[in-house]
């Protein structure tokens, strides 16, 4: 399956993540191998819920997500056409604070950055925001 | 994602089944807003079915949690499958959250603190009795049977005696309140030689090495891997729970002694307790009025055994083996401690005599003209703000979590404790492990 690229188009809705997680674990199948699908469902998860919930503000759009293998590596592609929502720019949560001081605003970018080896954000006037994730899949063998 | 709700012993539980996304979280709030009543305040919430879980799903049970505990009370999480594990262990709510493995345990400490929630409120209704100048306020906690796991036997430390073969290897548990003589180290030959003063309590264990550093040991554990192994010459651990928490409260500045409180605790089981055996085990948190501590310096082993084959508290022994702090210490500040108690005006015959022996060394040498036996350790922080409540296991964590640790000694009967949560187990039976 190398340079193998596929792909979603999907509307911004929460009933929607799913979908999107059973996308991921059909692309991850079909890569061949399904050691990291829950890391990456969950990567993905929380970039499209914040898609969702920030960049269109619950008022709906598309979200498009494409995933490469390229290497050893999965790169996923995640692009909106909401309002522009760079990741890079959320505060870490605070893991240590006690029950009453603690929130979860971060947490999903704090699990995103965690969980992929590499999380980059784009924005275009035109295009909008996209989003790029990469991990290595260690279940992967190296193809001569 | 499919929610059910269910009751147990007046306890509402959620189960759920699905996926706990941003989605799964927007129909719990729903569902939990139809479920949750306004006299609700413990919820155990089943996860035995739920496959995944995100930041949405933890902002929901953060949520639940957060309002339950402005009444009082809190989410209980139980059957957690290992991915939304991770995903809490990641996120850093694995320790915010109480989680249990079964769903017994969950009611089961869910039953216990709504009983101590209504106790606290209707405070002015729980029996009290006036003793040593102090008040106590005895709460009934459980009914369970108590009992004392023991290794080793203490009259190989009070001589010296313990060889390589004497020492046990005990996994560390995170739930259990201990005292004894141990060590961590890799093998039998690391540690037998730096065996010391150990308790564990709160999910902590602290030992005193006997390296000649005079310096505890301090670990608390992330997360109860099962793989904390602690080498024992002597351990005596409380396979149980608490019968009776028993508030105290001192009338004078200086409190009264571990030993007055000791006779405290005996006269009101001789009172309130038909079946009471004469041993009683006691895990507390307490403010500090003084603390006298001792504590073996040198790894009772045979090889180091004083030369007259006295025990080491003998008078020609004792300075160079026990360190005894007769200068008061900590003053003011909050201490945690376990340890257990006979009572030697207490018909004991219903005990087995050898594994009393085991306990305590009951011979004259050791008893003289004593009323009771003794044996507590306990460890010191600096002073946390006092909570008058009954929740004593989870005051222990907090105080163990939060706390900065300052010392961990073998207490002496005459330290002082001004006010004190105690959680008393009535020892029904002692077992060899």
């Amino acid at each position: 399956m190398k340079g193998a690229q596929l792909e979603l188009e999907i509307d911004a809705k929460l009933e929607n993540l799913s979908v999107i997680a059973d996308f991921i674990a059909t692309v991850m199948r079909q890569i061949g191998t399904e050691k990291e699908v829950f890391e990456v469902q969950t990567a993905v998860d929380e970039a499209c819920t914040n898609i969702i919930q920030h960049a269109y503000a619950g008022k709906g759009g598309v979200i498009g997500i494409s995933c490469e293998l390229q290497d050893n590596d999965i790169v996923i592609t995640i692009t909106d056409k909401g309002m522009p929502f760079d990741p890079g720019s959320v505060p870490p949560p605070d893991l240590e604070a006690d029950l009453n001081h603690r929130g979860v605003g971060g947490l999903g970018v704090y699990l995103m950055r965690k969980l992929m080896d590499d999380v980059s954000y784009d924005f275009d006037a035109e295009k909008g925001n996209k989003l790029t994730m990469r991990k290595m899949l260690s279940g992967m063998r190296r193809e001569s | 994602m499919e929610i059910a709700s269910d009751r147990t012993d007046n306890i509402l539980m959620i189960s759920l089944k699905g996926r706990l996304d941003a989605f799964g979280a927007s129909q719990l709030d729903e569902a939990a807003k139809k479920f949750i009543k306004d006299d609700d305040f413990f919820v155990v919430i089943d996860m035995g079915d739920v496959s995944y879980l995100s930041s949405g799903g933890i902002r929901i049970l953060l949520a639940a949690e957060k309002a339950l505990k402005k009444r009082g009370g809190g989410i209980h999480l139980c059957n957690v499958n290992s991915y939304p594990l991770k995903v809490l262990e990641m996120a850093g709510f694995a320790q915010v959250l109480s989680i249990y493995s079964t769903t017994e345990d969950a009611i089961k400490s869910c039953v216990a603190l709504e009983a101590m929630r209504r106790a606290e409120k209707d405070w002015h209704r729980l029996p009290r009795y006036q003793k040593s100048g102090a008040r106590f306020v005895v709460f009934e906690s459980s009914a369970e049977e108590a009992v004392l796991k023991v290794v080793g036997n203490i009259s190989n430390v009070l001589y010296a005696r313990l060889t390589e073969g004497d020492v046990f290897l005990r996994r560390f548990s995170e739930t259990e309140y201990s005292i004894g003589l141990g060590a961590l180290g890799g093998s039998v030959q690391d540690c037998i030689h730096i065996l010391g003063e150990m308790i564990t309590i709160g999910g902590t264990m602290v030992w005193l090495p006997t390296d000649g550093n005079d310096t505890p040991d301090f670990l608390i554990p992330k997360r109860d891997t099962g793989e904390v192994m602690i080498y024992t010459g002597y351990n005596v651990a409380l396979d149980g729970t608490f019968n009776d928490i028993i508030v105290v409260e001192s009338e004078g500045d200086m409190g009264l002694t571990i030993g007055d409180l000791y006779t405290a605790i005996f006269e009101i089981a001789r009172e309130r307790r038909a079946g009471f055996r004469g041993l009683v085990s006691l895990a507390m948190q307490a403010d500090v009025g003084e603390v006298y501590s001792s504590g073996v310096k040198i790894s009772p082993i045979k090889q180091l055994a004083p030369e007259n084959r006295e025990m080491i508290m003998h008078k020609d022994n004792i300075d160079r083996w026990v360190d005894i702090n007769a200068v008061p210490k900590y003053r003011g500040e909050t201490m945690v401690s376990f340890g257990i108690g006979i009572d030697l005006m207490s018909e004991l015959s219903s005990l087995d005599r050898d594994a009393l022996n085991a306990l305590f060394y009951l011979h004259p040498a050791n008893v003289g003209n004593m009323k009771m036996l003794l044996h507590n350790h306990g460890v010191i922080f600096k002073h946390l703000p006092w909570k008058k409540n009954l929740n004593l296991d989870g005051e222990l964590r907090r105080i163990v979590n939060k706390g900065e640790f300052v010392d961990m000694r073998h207490l002496l009967d005459n330290t002082r404790i001004v006010r004190a949560i105690c959680g008393v187990s009535y020892i029904s039976d002692i077992v060899f492990e």
